[in-house]
Order: structure tokens, then sequence, then C-alpha cells
């Protein structure tokens, strides 16, 4: 059995609208390693978040394969995705996107109620996780009370609670001021270090360029490494 | 959604306004009020005597206040079309002055036709007979009078007549309009086999006085004439039962109904809110290109009015025609008759103002609310909304522990607390008002049930004039295989010193002789013996809430007034009972009020017959009247008997049919309720679209998501109904209160409750199902690609 955590062959997602068929991913091949950082880039509408909801489950290819931590997601039903998406996989959001109606620590313990995971546990293995992310004096407080940081932390945090194999975030810094991006990164980076596989998509050229593998996505096409490397060096 | 709930309001306030208007109009336009009687006292005639009527009215007419006394007579009659095989139940209605003097309720000649007179075998029929039957003037029917010729005589009929006010047959039962002949006294008396009135309408200088004066007038009756006073009632024509019933009636349908328009109106606030709520990023728009509040706010106040010319329309269109269908419905048990199609312009027009106002009131908040948002605010609404924890809820949530879904479930609902308010209050109002009206006329269903029981005899028999019981029963025993046993009875209205009665002011009691060692009645006897040791015992028993007017009880003694004479009588039972009523062994009674037959012996004025077949059918009972008319016609003798199966299952269905109509309004605000509840949790799953996304993007279910939306209906609906609990009882009271049902232990019955339990349940899952599943089935992909 192969290490690879993520595996996309051949993924072809076309979305029909009223205007016509659209096209958002032409034919991806993407394989990623079990603690990998990665990111991916490109502009507005070249289907990077496509390409990260087919990691997820969350989003399903009009043709091709995807296999994550070894399942095949093709294959599986809306709600077993959602429990396999709920132990296997954390998903940060740029909107953070905590439940309001629910303290930060009743929110990460969310995944483990989702799941059946923890049993007996989950108060102290939600306090676990939100100390790994620094914000353990959130867990009482509704997502109002706290900082744009401390949400994406307290998200983070939610993200981790099941110890899945792969974070994917979708532009986790995109709503947070420079500090507060910085230290998410940072945390992102320990994540890694730590034995995790991130995938994040992110508009931020200066983040992408500390990010070990970079991915570019144009017109629904990933673009060679090469002429990732040639674009930056040219910024710089 | 809203146009729907507009029709379903504006349905029910057209259809009940119609009737109602219809119902009053008419009886206004029938009704003179210098015509109603103040008093009508209902009596019974010696048997066999010579009487002198027109000196006992005359006599009556010196009782101070009394303006003017008439005697009538309602009598039984057999009768049928030419060639007709059987002979069919009707009515003959005599008059003791001539027709054309008549001055107290009297009837009036429709079309072509006149009355009939004396001696020539001419007859009048009361125009809904004629109409049924197909009869007109110079037609001839057979009559059938008591000891005369089997076959029947052929009469004329001279008029059709039309009748306004209820004739009151024996027994006090109201005599059906389409079996009623009038005829001069002479040749009703020649019928009928009678000499003397069955009624006395009596007027008085005014009301009050009437009210004043009706212990004497019943004591005149007693004293100067031979007749017996059975039961009686006082009116006050400026506010006649006759019309105020009917008014009653309908203007608390009425008011159901406009609730339900209230009802509507919310919904209409709720569905306007959301679209505006959902239009936020196109009203930024809007005001981005220049449009300004005023724009806007005529865009989205256009869509209420036109949700409510949608549901109007339609609604004001049935509305009127079930309207009428309804006033036809239940006219005869109010004493008019609404004779073919009719508008009411008052609940056309309430009907249309309604449709359109609410919708446009309900709209005006929400519109002015939503249009208030600026182009920055609905330009940069991204992600969840997550002002939520400020508040005093959110604090005390948080110390709550529930399962997290749940919890979940309570603050989405507390979020939304002004939407919820309108949504539970309209299923509080609608479970309260089911549970009210359900629980009050089970209760008087149960005590109806109650009195039922109490009478172990399948027919009343009460002859025209008092009779030899002995004689009776033995023709009725000899001649009806049928008949196991005949039981006397009498019942008659006395004057109780110290009594009040709730219904007019008098201190006239109802009173029921009865045989207490046959087994034709079976009081229950809450305090005493009465009569359970000894049926001679002399005594009275009274009903509690008589008892509790008098402020004595058992051992203690009560005076009545018969006769002029006081009589003491002591108390020896005390019996629930559904009126205010008092019981005495019969020939007590008959000897106290002198009731007694040529002999001077004490006579029944009624007889309770009961069968061999214990539970006889309505038809079965009706063979045995037939047999028995046959056998008392043939002896000269000629009564009116009351099937009373057939008596319990019409005032059953007639309990039934108005209860009908007040659950009919009850569930309109139901239906109206659950699609309130509908769209306030369909709304509630468009608004957390995100919400649902997010959960399922981190491992939520599909019955995890469904549950929670159903957690959420489940509890407005359960709030809404322990709210509606003592609501009911409260609507149950205020409602007997209004109708002025003085029933003794008629109230609110609480397994109404439970039933207003499961219906809301049924209810609220149904109303939240679609929602809920709407929610489980949406993916995370299409929540945020339509995001």
């Amino acid at each position: 059995m192969s290490d690879t955590l993520v595996d996309l062959e051949a993924v072809h997602k076309v979305f029909k609208t009223k205007a016509g068929p659209f096209t958002a991913l032409r034919g991806i091949d993407l394989q990623i390693e079990p603690r990998e950082f990665v990111a991916v880039v490109g502009p507005s509408g070249s289907g990077k978040s496509t390409l990260i909801n087919m990691m997820t489950g969350i989003d399903r290819p009009t043709s091709g394969e995807v296999r994550v931590a070894g399942e095949r997601l093709t294959g599986l039903s809306e709600n077993k995705v959602a429990r396999w998406r709920g132990k296997n996989v954390g998903v940060v959001f740029q909107f953070f996107q905590l439940l309001p109606t629910l303290t930060v620590l009743e929110n990460v313990m969310l995944p483990m109620q989702y799941c059946g995971t923890y049993k007996g546990q989950r108060r102290e293995r939600a306090m676990e996780v939100l100390k790994l992310v620094e914000v353990p004096e959130t867990a009482d407080k509704y997502p109002s009370q706290i900082s744009g940081g401390q949400q994406q932390r307290s998200a983070i945090a939610r993200a981790l609670v099941n110890d899945p194999d792969l974070i994917v975030g979708d532009e986790p810094t995109g709503n947070l001021d420079t500090v507060s991006a910085g230290l998410v990164f940072e945390l992102f980076e320990e994540l890694v270090r730590q034995g995790k596989t991130i995938v994040m998509v992110t508009h931020d050229r200066e983040l992408a360029g500390r990010i070990p593998r970079l991915e570019e996505v144009r017109d629904g096409r990933l673009v060679a490494a090469g002429e990732i490397d040639a674009r930056l060096t040219s910024r710089h | 959604m809203a146009s729907a709930a507009i029709f379903v309001g504006v349905l029910g306030v057209v259809t009940l306004l119609s009737a109602g208007d219809l119902l009053t109009s008419q009886l206004k336009r029938d009704l003179s009020e210098e015509d109603l009687a103040m008093q009508a006292v209902f009596v019974s005639a010696p048997g066999g005597a010579e009487l002198d009527n027109e000196a006992y009215l005359r006599s009556l007419e010196e009782v101070p206040g009394v303006t003017r006394v008439e005697g009538r007579a309602v009598q039984p009659l057999s009768w049928k079309l030419l060639g007709d095989a059987e002979f069919g139940d009707g009515f003959i209605l005599a008059a003791w002055e001539p027709f054309e003097e008549i001055a107290i309720q009297p009837m009036r000649v429709v079309g072509d036709g006149r009355y009939p007179s004396a001696g020539q075998h001419e007859i009048a029929v009361e125009k809904r007979m004629a109409d049924r039957h197909g009869l007109s003037v110079g037609d001839e029917i057979l009559l059938r009078a008591a000891g005369g010729d089997p076959a029947g005589e052929a009469w004329t009929i001279t008029g059709l007549v039309f009748m306004p006010y209820a004739s009151i047959g024996g027994m006090g039962m109201p005599v059906p309009s389409d079996a009623s002949m009038f005829a001069t006294f002479e040749d009703a008396q020649m019928l009928g086999e009678f000499a003397g009135f069955s009624t006395l309408y009596a007027r008085f200088t005014d009301y009050p006085t009437a009210q004043a004066e009706a212990d004497s007038l019943y004591a005149a009756i007693a004293q100067e004439t031979p007749y017996i006073a059975v039961f009686g009632y006082t009116d006050d024509p400026a506010e006649s039962f006759y019309i105020t019933q009917t008014e009653e009636m309908t203007s608390m349908l009425s008011m159901l109904g406009i609730i339900a328009m209230i009802v509507a109106g919310l919904l209409v606030l709720n569905v306007i809110n959301s679209i505006v709520g959902e239009d936020k990023r196109q009203i930024g728009v809007m005001k981005s290109l220049g449009a300004t509040r005023w724009d806007n706010f005529v865009i989205y106040a256009g869509i209420a009015i036109t949700f409510g010319v949608i549901g109007a329309v339609p609604g004001v269109l049935l509305g009127s025609y079930l309207g009428v269908l309804m006033a036809q419905a239940i006219d005869e048990p109010l004493l008019t008759f609404i004779d073919g199609f009719a508008l009411s312009g008052s609940a056309i027009l309430v009907g249309l103002v309604m449709g359109l106002a609410i919708p446009f009131l309900a709209a005006i908040v929400p519109v002015l609310l939503g249009t208030r948002v600026t182009i920055l605010q609905a330009m940069t609404d991204v992600g969840i909304s997550a002002d939520y924890g400020k508040g005093r809820w959110s604090r005390a949530m948080r110390a709550v522990p529930l399962p997290t879904n749940t919890k979940q479930a309570v603050t989405n609902v507390l979020r939304k607390k002004g939407r919820l308010a309108l949504t539970w209050l309209t299923l509080t109002l609608a479970a309260a008002a089911f549970m009210g009206i359900f629980g009050m006329f089970v209760s008087i269903n149960d005590k109806i049930g109650d009195v039922f029981d109490t009478f172990n005899a399948q027919i009343t028999v009460v002859p025209n004039e008092r009779q030899d019981f002995d004689h009776v029963r033995t023709l009725a025993l000899d001649g009806v295989a049928e008949i196991e046993a005949v039981d006397p009875g009498i019942g008659l209205s006395l004057e109780l010193e110290g009594y009040v009665s709730p219904e007019n002011g008098t201190s006239q009691l109802q009173m029921t002789g009865l045989a207490p060692a046959a087994d034709s009645m079976k009081l229950d006897i809450k305090v005493g013996r009465a009569w359970l040791d000894d049926p001679t015992r002399e005594g009275l028993v009274l009903t509690q809430g008589v008892a509790s007017s008098l402020g004595k009880g058992v051992g203690d003694t009560a005076t009545l007034v018969a006769q002029g004479q006081r009589a003491e009588v002591e108390i020896i039972g005390i019996a629930s009972f559904l009126v205010d009523q008092g019981f005495m062994e019969w020939q007590e009674l008959a000897r106290l009020v002198g009731s007694v037959d040529s002999q001077g012996q004490p006579a029944p004025t009624s007889m309770m017959v009961r069968l061999s077949d214990p539970d006889p059918t309505v038809a079965e009972v009706d063979d045995v009247i037939d047999k028995l008319d046959e056998v008392l016609l043939a002896d000269g003798i000629a009564a009116s008997q009351v099937n009373q199966v057939k008596f319990a299952k019409d005032i059953a269905q007639m309990i039934t049919m108005f209860g009908s109509i007040f659950q009919i309004a009850a569930i309109v605000m139901a239906v109206i309720g659950a699609i309130g509840l509908l769209s306030t949790l369909s709304m509630s799953v468009f608004e957390r679209l995100r919400e649902i996304g997010i959960m399922r993007s981190i491992g939520a279910g599909s019955v995890t998501i469904a549950s929670q939306f159903l957690t959420e209906g489940m509890l407005v609906g359960l709030s809404a109904w322990l709210v509606a609990v003592p609501l009911a009882y409260l609507i149950a009271e205020g409602l007997l209160a209004s109708m002025e049902i003085g029933m003794e232990g008629v109230g609110f019955d609480p397994s109404a409750l439970w039933i207003g339990l499961v219906g809301m349940i049924v209810i609220t899952v149904l109303a939240s199902l679609g929602p809920s599943l709407s929610a489980a089935r949406k993916t995370v992909s299409e929540i945020l690609r339509y995001q």
C-alpha cells in the first residue's frame, strides 16, 4: 500500500450552470505525501478551492479518482464522507466559521461528538488542543467575544481535535491582520514539524514563498513547478 | 405560503361573518320587538273538564303590569298527502284569537291565499312545509282526527303561512316548521281532541315589570285557571334570545375568524421579514444605483399587497358561498330560515379590507427595518453572523448542561425572538382555542349523556289533556308488544321560596314527578338517601345548584308554593343533574299542584315508556310510537310522543355540529400556525445554510442536522402548548359564560389537553419535517457554491 496521503488522478470537475457547463478542474494529477506542507496558489476563479474541496470530500469529481488516507472518496455517500472527514481531515476556513451559539470549547468538541471519538474525555481533549494552539483562555467564551486571530486559532483547534493526518485550509490567513496571520502560519509550521500534512490555499505570495511545496492552479490545471519558481524568482 | 395563509384567514372570516350576518339579518327582518312575548308559559290542561278559556285569559290580564295574554295550542297531528299509504307526523297550531287579531308572536299569510275558516275543513300550512311537499293553495291533504276515521278526512289548503317565531310542542320541543299546519281553535280542538291551551303568551307594560311580576302570573295561572304551568321563560323583546343567541354565537365565530386573520397577518410579517432579509444584497445594489428607501419600500410593500390580493379574492368568493351553506345548515336550531343564495355585503367588505390591509400593515415594520440596511452592510455580509453571546440569554445558556445539539436548537430559537414570538403566538392561540372549544364541548356532551342516562325510557308520551294513568298504561301494555313498562311522570314549573333562577331571575323551579319504585329514572344522588331505602318516602330531592342557591341541605325544609298555598317539604337528597331541578314522588307532586283526573285522582302530565329491547334504534322506537299512536287515537286520546333515542341523537348531533363549527375556526388557526412554523423553520434553514455546511464539514451527519431543526420545531410547539393549557381553560370558561350555558357541572374536560398535545406534536412534526429533511439533504459543496 502506498504512503501517499492525497492522491488525485485525472480529476475533472464540470459545474452545470445556467450559462452552460463550466469546467473548474481539467485532469488534475496530484500526490501529496505525509508531513508535507503544500501551498495552493492561483488567481481568483482558477479552481484552487475546487481542488482542495476534492481532497476534503466536500465536492466530488465529474471524472477521475480521489483517494485520501487510503479511502476512495468517490465511492462514499454524503453521510459517510461527513463522518470520514470529521475523523481524517481538519478543515480551516477563511472566515473561521465557528458556530456562534456555542462556546469555543463546545465548538472544538463538536467533531468528537459527531464522530463518536474520545468518549468521556472530550472536554479534556478539547482543552488540550486549545492549549496547543495557545488560546485556552477563550474556552468558555463565545466566538463574538474573542479576536479574529483567536477565532482562527480556535478553528484550527477544532480541525485538530480528532487528530487527523491532513489539515486543509482555504485561505486561513486571508481575513487576519499581518501579526495574526504570521502567528497562524507559525502554528501550521509547528504542526507539520509534529507530523501533520497541511494543504492551504493562499493569495499571499510572501507566505506561499515560505511553504516548501507550491502548487499553482491556472484555468483548472496545475502549472509545472519550473514555471512557478521562475515567477516567484522574478517577483523577488 | 403567505397567500395561502391569507386565503385561509379570509375564507374563515368571510364564511363565519356571512353566516352570522345572513342569520341575524333574516331574524331581524322576521321578528318584531312589539310582537314578541315577554313571558311564555307552557301549560298542561286538565282532562275532560269544561274550560272557559276566554274567562281565564281575561282574568290573567288582571295580573299587575300585564297588557295582553293570548292562548295557543300546539298539538300533534297525523297527516298525509292524497295517495300516500301512511300517515306522517305533523303539528296543528291554533290560537284562541282569530288569526287576524293575534298580537303576540303572530304568523302571516304569504302570497295568495287566506287563513282558514272554522267548520269548513280548511287549513293553512307553513310555507316550508308547502315547499318541502310541493303543496299550494287549493290542494287537499288528509288529516286524521283522534278517534276519527282511520282513513283520514280531506282538508283544503287555503293559504301558505310564514311563522317566524318558534312554536313549542309537547315536552318543550320546538315544532319543525316543515310539519306545521294552522287551523281555527275549534277545528284544531276537534282534530287534536283537546280542550285547552298548551301555551300562554303574555306581554307586560315593559320588560322589568314582566320580570317582577312573573311569579304573580304563575300564581294566577295556578289559582285562577285549571291549568298547570309546566315550564316557562321570560324574554326581553329588545334583546330577544331569538336574535341574541344567534348574534352571540356568530360574533364568537367571527372573533375566532378575525383571530385567524390576524394570525395570518403574523405569517405575512414573517414571510416579508425573510424576503427582505434574503434580498439584503439586492437592496444594497439598488441603493448603490440610486434607489431610495421609499423605492425599496414600495417594492416590498407591493409584494405584501400582492400576497393579499392572491389570497383574499378567492377567499372572499369561496367564503361567501360557504357562508350561505353554513347559514342554511344551522338556521333551524337558530329558529330562522335562509331561503336561496344571498350575499353578505359587510362580510365581503370585511374580508377584502382585512385581506388587503392586514398583509400591508404586517409588512410595514419588516420592510422599514429591512430597507434600512446600508450599502456597506449589504455588501460585507460574509461568513456566519457572530454577534451571539452578548445578551443575558447567551450567558444563561452557557451554564445550562444540555446536549450540544439541543443547546444549538434552543439558542437558535432564541436568536430569532421576534419571529419566534409570532410563530409561537400563532400556535399558542390555535392550541388554546382548539383545546378550549374541544374541552368545553366534550364536557357538555358528557353532561348531556349523563342526563340521558338518568332517563331509562325510550319514549315520553304527553297526552293533549291529562288522562287516567292506569287506563293509558293498560292500553299501551296490551296494545303494543314491544313495551315493557309505562311509568308515570310529571313535569311542571313551581315556585320555590328563596330560590332565584339563574335563567330568568324568578323563583320558578322546574319540578319532575317520578315513580321512585320504577326503573324509568335513575337519579345520581350525591347526598342523602332520597328514595333508596323507601320508595314511598315523602320529600324533595334538589340538584346541587338549587340547594346551594337556597343554602340548604338534606334534612332541611324547603317551601313550595302551589295553588296559592305554601307547602313545607323535607329535602331528602341532593342529586347531580345538568340543570336546576327538583324531584318528588309523582303522586305527592300531583296532589300538591292539583294535577288530578276527572275522578280527583292524581294524574301524570307525561308517561315514560320503556321498551323490552334496552338498546333500540331510532327506527325501532319510531315503529313503536306509530303502534302506540294507533292504539291511543283509536281510544280517542291524542298525545305528543317523543322518541328519546332520536332526541338524544339529535342533541348530540346538534352539539357536534356547533362544536364542529367552532373547531373549524380553531383548526383554521392551527393550519395557519403550522404554515407559520413551516415558514419559520424554512427561513431558519435558509439563513443557516452556512452553519449546516460547517457542521457537515466537521463530521455532522444528516440525522444530526435534521434532529436539530426538528428539536427547534418541537421546542416552539411544546412551549406553545404549555402556555395554551391555562388559556384553553379560560377560553372554555369565557365561551360558557358568554353563551350563558347554565349547566351544572359543565366546564372544561381535561382530556382536551392530551388531544391538544398529540395534535400539537403532529402539527409541529409535520411542519418541521420538510425543513429538517431539506436541511439534512444539503451538501457542503451545494452550500458553499450557493453562498
